[in-house]
């Protein structure tokens, strides 16, 4: 993956749509790297504005752009975002970006390897120092959501907190829940803590015993002062995902990872 | 002796007490013998601090009986004794400063017949310390002094091991109090070794003023509790600042606080725009923000009520100029070319529902319509010094709109 990050959201005149926008102004920023405004389109709407205009095509849509740019100036966004406004043609997805992350609600238009739903929020975070909260279960999403996590994390200059939640283990006497994890997460744990060390991060591991697993996360998060929970959908699960349910409970933006299944 | 039972607070309570009670038996006999109204004066503050340190192990013995009846349990009793406390300190202090302005007011015979016209003031005894009794009184009052800051820098230091606000605020008076023993003590010398005797009567007014007050301060501080006084302006600024820190909140509304000793109560309202599922987590992570600030202030329980709503229902209406053609609709980049009025109601910046109508064939048709529709905001690509007066005359105002596409309103 380029070393540049590049974050795309599609531009909105709604009070949700310019909190996206803020949201993305402000990642972009503290990432070093762009942030690409989307005006898309469809080539009927293109037509029809063209000619209500009297002007052709290429200049409707060059004049839309400028309208947007003189709009976004007006925002007063982070002046350490770098800028680029893309009109996305929508019957035309021979030339749609392929930004690194994309900033709205899953699911989006454009592949993305991080989907951030940022839950109403304008700040990448309102405190500091910057924590993302990675969950882990014993499957191997954990580890797609870790290395998009991680490199997130290096950018930032954040820490990474690795959550997990267990059952309790009847055999088991002790308390800890440590002691209840099966093996293929004590596995994984070691594993995601190697990985994150590698990247030269500052990481946690949590492990608990909680009723249900996405409040469980969440209530983690905000202990911990988490301004991003990452994970990765599995795409062998058709209902229930637990991305999805904890975008529903949380309050903290929720980063989707794109897991690419790889083929035999 | 255990180091467990040295560091607990009803033991160093217990030792302070007995230093009271000590001082006390100590300081009224031998002022009375010798008629110093400071030295006694002096004692009786004594007496206050012993019944303040019954309170104070009353309140931890309390604190934790529930009793259904009463929300806060019996943890006001405190309260109450402070204002009979303070109350005692108060006569006190008028009885010890009646004492020492008839001393000083000897000097000054016609301010003296004057005063006595409204106040009534005994006449004034000169102070008589025997031989043996110097020593005596020395021995007590210097002591006492280092009794004071032993005892009070021990409570100090346990209170706040234990994080119990109540033996940290006595070990904080113990030690106060010492200063002023020491004081009595210097007049006592300056008497005694100096010849300074009339040094008695003005001393004993200062101890009347300290008697005033630490009785006003009691009082105040029992009747606020008893009132449920708002905790200090910077304990709530610090509370607003940590609950603004949780994602998810954008407003504190309704804001109550108060304390009852080491007890603070907070009930909240904040607004978020987080759905209801979310609304448990929120105040979980709130809540947990609260007991965090409240134990930087010495706070060691708390009742903590977080309610989450909805921000305040906005509702507006919204009416974008349009061209439409077939199954294609697009903002118009003018009025003129506008071929219909979308009607969009808009509830806290979202759009809601949506109705098309007919362009009007006037301005001043299109005013009436916009009026009659409570329009709010009206919006196209550009509009005409004419069309913007229009549209002001119906109370709306007018936004230009940077695409053309419906979808960048959500459309």
């Amino acid at each position: 993956m380029s070393k540049d990050w590049t974050v795309a959201v599609e531009y909105r005149e709604t009070e949700s749509g310019l909190a996206r926008l803020r949201y993305a102004a402000d990642l972009s920023a503290k990432l070093d790297g762009t942030l690409t405004v989307l005006m898309p389109y469809r080539q009927a709407e293109l037509a029809l504005a063209a000619t209500a205009t009297g002007q052709d095509e290429r200049t409707c849509l060059l004049l839309t752009c400028e309208s947007l740019i003189a709009k976004l100036t007006a925002l007063s966004l982070p002046n350490t975002c770098r800028r680029r406004i893309q009109a996305l043609n929508l019957d035309d997805a021979s030339n749609w970006p392929e930004p690194q992350v994309v900033v709205g609600p899953s699911p989006t238009r454009l592949k993305a390897e991080i989907i951030i739903d940022p839950a109403g929020e304008t700040l990448v975070s309102r405190v500091m120092p910057l924590k993302l909260l990675v969950p882990f279960g014993n499957g191997p999403s954990a580890s797609a959501a870790l290395e998009s996590a991680a490199r997130l994390a290096q950018r930032l200059g954040a820490e990474v907190i690795l959550y997990h939640t267990t059952w309790r283990e009847p055999k088991v006497v002790s308390t800890d829940p440590r002691d209840h994890m099966c093996t293929l997460a004590r596995d994984l744990e070691r594993k995601l803590l190697g990985r994150t060390s590698a990247f030269g991060l500052k990481v946690t591991s949590v492990v608990e015993m909680v009723d249900d697993v996405a409040e469980g996360l969440v209530r983690a998060a905000y202990a911990h002062g988490c301004c991003l929970i990452v994970m990765a959908r599995s795409p062998h699960i058709l209902r229930g995902s637990q991305v999805a349910t904890t975008i529903k409970v949380s309050a903290i933006p929720v980063a989707d990872v794109t897991v690419v299944e790889e083929t035999p | 002796m255990s180091r467990a039972v040295l560091k607990s607070p009803y033991f160093v309570m217990g030792v302070a007490g007995a230093m009271y009670t000590i001082k006390i038996a100590a300081k009224v006999p031998i002022g009375l013998a010798v008629n110093s109204p400071m030295v006694y004066g002096e004692g009786l503050h004594n007496v206050a601090d012993l019944i303040i340190v019954g309170l104070g192990v009353l309140v931890m013995l309390v604190s934790t009986v529930k009793i259904k009846r009463y929300a806060h349990g019996l943890i006001k009793l405190r309260n109450f004794g402070q204002l009979i406390t303070g109350s005692l300190l108060l006569l006190t202090a008028f009885e010890v400063g009646r004492k020492g302005l008839a001393g000083v007011l000897a000097w000054w015979p016609a301010v003296d017949v004057w005063v006595r016209g409204f106040l009534p003031l005994p006449q004034p005894e000169a102070v008589s310390v025997g031989a043996g009794q110097f020593p005596l009184l020395v021995a007590i009052l210097g002591g006492s002094f280092l009794l004071s800051q032993l005892v009070g820098r021990w409570q100090v230091r346990v209170g706040r091991a234990n994080r119990n606000a109540t033996v940290t605020a006595d070990g904080s008076e113990t030690i106060s109090d010492g200063y002023v023993e020491l004081a009595v003590l210097t007049g006592i010398l300056g008497e005694n070794l100096l010849g300074w005797h009339w040094l008695e009567h003005p001393a004993a007014l200062l101890v009347a003023v300290m008697l005033v007050r630490t009785g006003t301060e009691i009082i105040r501080e029992g009747f606020d509790e008893l009132m449920q006084k708002k905790l200090a302006p910077e304990i709530e600024a610090a509370i607003i600042k940590a609950v603004m820190s949780v994602p998810g909140v954008i407003e504190v509304a309704d804001f109550l606080t108060y304390g009852v000793g080491h007890l603070a109560n907070i009930e909240m309202k904040i607004r978020t725009l987080a759905s209801a599922t979310a609304h448990d987590e929120l105040r979980f992570a709130i809540k947990a923000k609260l007991r965090a600030v409240l134990a930087e202030f010495d706070f060691t329980q708390s009742r903590k009520i977080v309610d989450c709503h909805k921000p305040k229902r906005r509702r507006s209406c919204l009416v974008v100029a349009i061209v439409k053609k077939g199954d294609v609709t697009v903002i118009a980049p003018t009025l003129a070319v506008a071929n219909a009025l979308r009607r969009v109601n808009v509830e806290n910046g979202e759009p809601q529902r949506l109705e098309d109508y007919p362009v009007l064939d006037s301005l001043p048709a299109l005013t009436a319509w916009l009026a009659e529709k409570r329009t709010d905001v009206f919006r196209a690509g550009t509009c005409t010094d004419e069309e913007l007066a229009a549209i002001k005359a119906a109370g709306a105002q007018f936004e230009p709109t940077s695409s053309f596409t419906l979808d960048s309103l959500d459309l």
